[in-house]
């Protein structure tokens, strides 16, 4: 009777571990994935806020209309 | 596996595995000296000095002398479980680690049947809970499963290999565990001795600080 329940409580904790790992490691990729595409979003909205390219730090130009963000003559 | 075995044996199990352990002990520390004196942790070998190799053989007779079968599946295990992780090593006998730890995990196995798997199984218990109570402290060190695995991944299969050694000898087990937290402390005890001595012999000036 013990080592019935022993060996159930190995086969149960044996699942969860399967479950546990296999979720964790999708999630981490998932995540990567779904960070990788918000990042182009979130540093177009942090430039527009605060006017600074969040990749090189150089301002907008404030001077000439460009097209371009970043200051040409520079 | 539930028969009703008698008090004595379950003592000189006890004993065994303890004093297996200790053995275990110090041939870790004797072989991680060197890392833990450029990390600066704490290593038995500070205390005992050139006494490691007798009071192990001493350690390792008694353990013998209490059951040999419980003390020499521990042993091979340990020694099994040592060497796994060094795969482009080679070792004194030539050998590949993993191959060492093959032939001795074949060896125990063909002369101590379930005893060498049970305490196979305790001995990466407690290899993995150790490496998960590191963790914090190495963190990026490829050897600990912790990191290679995961915390929780770690910890839950530690449980699952304690409880596959409880199934097959559950004196074992609780034994193992209880011995490796008494171990500690005796260490503990026995590091803090030594460094108050040594703070103390240095404040008197009887050992140079170079």
């Amino acid at each position: 009777m013990h080592s019935i329940m022993i060996l159930l409580i190995i086969a149960v904790i044996t699942i969860f571990l399967l479950g546990y790992a296999l979720g964790r490691r999708a999630g981490k990729k998932e995540g990567v994935t779904e960070g990788m595409s918000l990042v182009p979003l979130e540093w177009r909205k942090e430039m527009f806020e605060t006017s600074i390219c969040p990749l090189c730090t150089q301002e907008l130009n404030i001077r000439t209309n460009y097209d371009n963000i970043h200051n040409r003559e520079l | 596996m539930w028969l009703i075995i008698s008090n004595a044996y379950i003592i000189k199990k006890i004993l065994s595995v303890f004093f297996t352990g200790m053995v275990i002990k110090i041939m870790d520390d004797y072989l991680d000296q060197d890392i833990d004196f450029l990390q600066k942790d704490q290593n038995l070998f500070t205390v005992i000095e050139y006494g490691g190799l007798p009071y192990a053989l001493i350690l390792l007779s008694l353990a013998f002398v209490f059951d040999p079968v419980t003390s020499l599946s521990l042993f091979l295990g340990s020694f099994a479980l040592g060497m796994a992780g060094d795969l482009t090593v080679k070792m004194p006998s030539g050998l590949y680690g993993y191959q060492e730890s093959i032939i001795v995990t074949a060896l125990g196995l063909l002369f101590l049947k379930i005893n060498m798997a049970s305490s196979i199984f305790i001995m990466i218990s407690i290899q993995l809970w150790d490496d998960y109570k590191d963790s914090d402290k190495d963190m990026i060190n490829s050897k600990n499963w912790a990191f290679l695995l995961g915390k929780v991944e770690c910890v839950l299969l530690t449980v699952i290999f304690f409880l596959l050694t409880f199934y097959l000898d559950y004196v074992k087990a609780i034994s193992s565990i209880i011995s490796m937290k008494v171990i500690e402390y005796i260490i503990k005890l026995l590091l803090t001795k030594h460094k108050k001595a040594h703070e103390f012999l240095n404040s008197e000036g009887k050992i140079s600080n170079a």
